[in-house]
């Protein structure tokens, strides 16, 4: 899957907001790229632009493309992107308290996708759920496929979406925080899990997080995104050994380790841009400890380091040209 | 150092009632005897997943919520038998930092209405020390005295927490129990609130019970852990010996599931299988066994006994 230049704007009653600015992806066969950043980065946006989850209304997304398997999927009308989703991509939400159907049984659920991408029979497709639950890890999958979601427990749950996700063999599942709202035990369960699933399938996976050590366990590349923008871009072991960009250096720099004892924690300064009211120059300028004066008039491109490492910082552009 | 908070069989049992008459069905342990002790000005850090209880014993010491059984000695003064009034004065002593910086801040409400609040009800002061006070407080927590104007909505999370931290500090409380204070906060937020909690502890002598999930932050700020699970503390030691040697399997279980943020960390992951049993009917015997990867016969029988294996060092398993 390829993603080039997606826009994402809202319009809201102060102004328009535009929450993604100019992001490009490239998701490999059976990678998992990670995209990591704060709270409002703009980093679940992107997923749900991705799969044309938004509301058509209040929101508006360009692209120069988004290209899956060949096609472009921004063209494409409502009627053909829904034979995607769901089918060839899929998606896991964050919460899993709240992203299933409370009226309808787990095993319907499921079916549902089943009967309607693979014109699968009822039982057929029941059977197919069973399976299904029995390989994302839940005991008894046949009493708990008659169950409704609250009387699960949020890892189970969180197991339910991805036998979901995972009912069409998609080649691409976006997995927007799906560890998030489990507790550590559980989430290492289910990390384990995505992993395994991917193995066997062969699965591209885009993962987004907020945690830096899920990205360190799971991830082969690795965007960072700040205010809408990717700020930063590498290989896993890249970026945490060489991070580039001041804000990708504060941000590892900032996490409490279990290792060593630290006596003090590095922080950023200041807080995350208004959206409405974005930094001229360099997004991140206001709160960088290396802050020059030109940061505050010049927009920094995207600047290649080699090894597919890119940095949106003036003093790794110059260093470049 | 003596203690200034001694926590011992700390219990709270919430009824399960059914039917109209509201007949007792059953109860679900939400804390099971618990003890500690915290020394003045030291930390003690309270990990554990959700539901096993930890903000439960948090409340339950502050009397936030009544504790069925159980001593709570505060610098002597046993806190579980103070009448209301009594109890009512004495939690100048004590205060709470709440998890949610969204939701324990009234929206209706100004900055200097919400740190007068405390000052107002608990101290005689002049009109004009209030006022002093107030911006004083907000400057001890880093932000400036022109924000006493505005209203929660006006800030950013972290900032909020920053002023949940001040009212907790209004009344010079010698201890105060920190609830998940970072778990809502982005990181480069959360470590500006961790250190800014860090010189507080410094600077007025305070004494922190932490409540959180995250190990990272335990280990950041506390000098003591306690790991809880189902109710139960099932190990107890400094936080240098926890984390060099943790002895119970739960602990190490824990330990290996944290996510490290370095690709190039080799570790060894336990995972436990299963999720964490029903409050209300946990196992028999230590409750842990159903996912203890050691557990023995005498696991689902007998309750393991709460016992110090080295100076220290408590902990609840049959195994050592």
């Amino acid at each position: 899957m390829k993603v080039l230049d997606l826009k994402t704007e809202f319009q809201t009653p102060a102004g328009v907001v535009r929450a993604v600015d100019g992001i490009n992806l490239t998701l490999y066969p059976g990678e998992t790229l990670g995209i990591v950043g704060e709270s409002g980065c703009g980093k679940s946006v992107t997923s749900l632009s991705i799969m044309g989850l938004l509301p058509k209304g209040q929101s508006r997304v360009s692209a120069q493309e988004i290209k899956f398997d060949g096609k472009n999927v921004l063209a494409m009308p409502e009627s053909q992107m829904r034979q995607i989703r769901g089918n060839q991509m899929a998606m896991i939400f964050q919460e899993p308290m709240t992203s299933l159907n409370p009226v309808f049984k787990i095993g319907n659920q499921i079916a549902e996708a089943l009967q309607f991408h693979l014109k699968m029979k009822k039982t057929e497709a029941w059977k197919k759920v069973v399976e299904l639950l029995r390989l994302v890890g839940i005991p008894r999958p046949e009493a708990i496929a008659k169950e409704y979601p609250h009387e699960l427990s949020g890892g189970m749950r969180q197991r339910v979406m991805i036998a979901m996700a995972m009912a069409c063999n998609p080649s691409v599942l976006i997995a927007d925080e799906p560890t998030t709202a489990l507790d550590v035990t559980i989430q290492a369960q289910i990390l384990n899990l995505m992993r395994k699933l991917q193995a066997e399938k062969g699965t591209a996976i885009l993962l987004i997080t907020h945690d830096l050590g899920v990205v360190a366990e799971m991830c082969k590349g690795v965007v960072v995104m700040y205010a809408g923008q990717i700020v930063e871009e590498a290989e896993v072991k890249e970026l945490f050994n060489n991070p580039k960009h001041p804000y990708t250096k504060g941000l590892l720099a900032s996490l409490p380790r279990l290792d060593g004892s630290q006596d003090r924690l590095e922080s950023i300064p200041g807080q995350v841009p208004n959206p409405l009211n974005i930094p001229k120059g360099c997004r991140f300028a206001p709160r960088c400890a290396i802050k020059m004066d030109r940061c505050d008039q010049l927009k920094p491109e995207l600047a290649d380091l080699g090894h597919r490492h890119y940095c949106r910082c003036l003093l790794c552009q110059e260093e470049d040209s | 150092m003596s203690a200034l908070l001694e926590v011992s069989q700390l219990k709270k049992y919430f009824p399960i009632r059914k039917g109209i008459f509201g007949k007792q069905v059953g109860a679900v342990k939400a804390v099971d005897g618990v003890s500690f002790n915290i020394k003045k000005g030291e930390t003690l850090g309270i990990v554990g997943e959700s539901g096993c209880g930890k903000s439960t014993t948090g409340r339950a010491i502050l009397r936030l919520i009544e504790p069925t059984e159980g001593e709570i000695l505060f610098n002597g003064t046993n806190v579980s038998r103070l009448k209301p009034e009594e109890l009512r004065r004495f939690r100048t002593h004590m205060q709470i930092v709440f998890q949610d910086p969204f939701a324990s801040l009234d929206p209706k409400w100004t900055i200097q209405k919400i740190l007068e609040e405390p000052i107002r009800t608990h101290m005689k002061l002049p009109e004009a020390e209030v006022k002093d006070k107030v911006a004083n407080l907000l400057e001890v927590v880093g932000l400036s005295s022109y924000h006493a104007q505005r209203y929660p909505h006006e800030f950013s999370g972290g900032q909020r927490q920053r002023i949940g931290v001040a009212r907790a500090l209004a009344l010079n409380p010698e201890f105060i129990v920190c609830d998940e204070p970072v778990s809502a906060l982005d990181v480069s937020i959360q470590s500006q609130v961790l250190n800014l909690m860090r010189d507080l502890q410094d600077q007025f002598s305070l004494t922190y019970m932490l409540i959180s999930h995250d190990l990272s932050v335990v280990r950041f700020i506390s000098t003591q852990v306690g790991v809880m699970y189902l109710g139960r503390m099932v190990e107890l030691a400094s936080t240098k010996e926890l984390f060099r040697e943790p002895l119970h399997p739960y602990t190490k279980a824990l330990m290996s599931a944290v996510p490290v943020p370095d690709p190039d960390a080799t570790k060894n992951q336990i995972v436990l299988s299963g999720d964490v049993p029903n409050p209300s009917s946990p196992p028999p015997g230590c409750t842990f066994h159903t996912r203890c990867s050691m557990a023995n016969e005498i696991c689902s029988c007998e309750a393991p006994e709460w016992k110090e294996v080295s100076p220290e060092h408590f902990l609840a398993c049959h195994l050592y």
